[in-house]
């Protein structure tokens, strides 16, 4: 496989079967760097540090789908996060999990700082205006949510 | 069988005498009628084949996997070529291939279909469907299934049956994909995953189709002009290949996007190419799929019409001759 990042963010921007020296040549014009990897999901990955990592996985939970729109009523986010590779469907055994202390997590575009305890935090979620809230990893370069939760404010 | 030619003691008689037996023509009538017209052939079992010169052939039986079979041996001790097998008929055009489907039937595991192959020549069967259990397979790879032919007879069992990530190719005089060494003829191929365990797939005549498609490519940096890319397909039949692809768009702050994809050898701009997949919504995953052509080297050519988040996966393709049932 061929994968593209941007060595200024770490990003893991492409990933293609190879050989296609035109998609590498264009990927490289557009000042991505270009190299042969493993055939990996191109949203788990990046390569912060320069070096094929497997994203933090972070998996968001609510307890609620849909609050009252009246800046009083809450929804409770379970954040659960691992910060060890893993692959699909298992995770390995070993190493054991090192887990992150905290993670930030965005509401509605906005990012806080989730503590984590072996872990696993909680994130409250309230809002004054009806509308749909998306709550995702705020790094999505560094953690993939498989496209985070939304909640309903009503 | 008892020994019909004239023997020292006995008189010459010829046809319709009144009241002796013809001696004479007892043994031509064995095989021929009274006007000299033969009426059959038996032919014994050789040991070997019998030595041609040049401008003859012949015809014999010799035994093959137990029983009396008829071959034919071409002029100057030229390949013999076995023409029965077990009661049928053991020769078929060059490349024949019936049957001999296979399917997945449990993890690791191949079947295939009763069926006739041709290798390098004899006319194997499989005479009833067959499992196959396959292990530590390579990752993320195409692999080649083969048919070794018997080391005697014709019939195939489940030890003829190989996967190999040796990529065949194609013998013009064979009409088959062929291993370096003309003894094993591919019958199709199978992709495995990150685990080295085989993809599910449907096999359906001319069609391999995965069921999980192979992504081939997923960028948020898509090229926006025409430009060449492996299409996935396994080494030995890339070229110039019906492929069936699908694809996704998605962009958000624009009301709609596309992903376009052509003949890998295309040169137009964009003109050849047909729309893959095509957002409608701002925000909203566009997918679609499509017939298209892949060039000599396997590629086929898209382009994104901005950047967007484009993902392009390879559902399946059409089986060149040789493969195809």
């Amino acid at each position: 496989m061929i994968h593209a990042y941007d060595p200024a963010t770490g990003d893991l921007r492409g990933v293609c079967q190879g050989p296609s020296p035109e998609q590498a040549a264009d990927w490289q014009a557009k000042g991505l760097t270009v190299l042969l990897g493993p055939a990996v999901s191109r949203e788990r990955y990046n390569y912060l540090g320069g070096e094929l990592t497997a994203k933090l996985l972070l998996t968001l939970t609510a307890d609620r789908a849909v609050i009252a729109a009246d800046g009083q009523d809450q929804a409770v986010v379970t954040v659960t996060a691992a910060s060890t590779g893993w692959s699909d469907p298992e995770p390995p055994a070993e190493p054991e999990p090192l887990y992150p202390a905290s993670v930030a997590v965005a509401v509605d575009g906005v990012g806080q700082e989730v503590a984590l305890t072996q872990g696993q935090g909680t994130l409250a979620v309230a809002a004054a205006q009806p509308g749909r809230l998306s709550v995702r990893a705020a790094d999505q370069v560094a953690a993939y949510d498989a496209g985070g939760l939304e909640i309903e404010a009503r | 069988m008892s020994d019909l030619r004239i023997q020292y003691d006995e008189e010459m008689v010829g046809a319709s005498h009144p009241t002796k037996d013809d001696t004479l023509n007892r043994l031509a009538l064995v095989e021929a009628d009274t006007d000299g017209h033969g009426t059959q052939r038996f032919l014994k079992v050789r040991a070997s084949a019998p030595a041609t010169a040049a401008g003859e052939g012949v015809l014999y039986a010799k035994t093959a996997g137990g029983a009396a079979e008829l071959f034919y041996r071409g002029e100057d001790d030229g390949q013999e070529v076995q023409l029965t097998a077990a009661g049928l008929a053991a020769a078929a055009p060059p490349g024949f291939l019936s049957g001999l489907a296979p399917s997945l039937s449990a993890v690791n595991q191949l079947t295939l279909s009763g069926g006739a192959v041709d290798i390098a020549g004899a006319l194997c069967r499989l005479e009833e469907a067959a499992a196959k259990d396959f292990s530590s397979l390579a990752a993320d790879a195409w692999l080649y299934l083969m048919a070794a032919a018997p080391a005697s007879g014709v019939v195939l069992g489940v030890g003829n049956l190989s996967l190999t990530a040796t990529a065949p190719a194609w013998d013009h005089g064979l009409a088959g994909y062929y291993d370096a060494g003309k003894t094993s003829r591919c019958l199709g191929a199978v992709r495995t995953d990150g685990d080295g365990d085989i993809l599910p797939f449907i096999c359906d005549g001319g069609w391999f189709m995965l069921a999980d498609a192979l992504e081939i490519l997923s960028t948020t940096s898509p090229a926006t002009t025409m430009t060449a890319l492996s299409a996935g397909l396994p080494a030995a039949f890339q070229a110039n290949r019906l492929v069936s692809l699908q694809g996704y768009i998605q962009k958000s702050g624009v009301a709609s996007a596309g992903l376009l994809v052509g003949h890998g050898d295309t040169t137009q701009s964009s003109g050849a190419a047909l729309t893959l997949a095509r957002q409608a919504v701002d925000g909203q995953d566009g997918g679609g799929q499509g017939l298209y052509f892949s060039n000599a080297s396997g590629q086929v050519k898209y382009l994104a019409t901005s950047e967007a988040a484009a993902i392009i996966h390879l559902r399946g393709f059409r089986l060149p001759a040789g493969l195809a049932r």
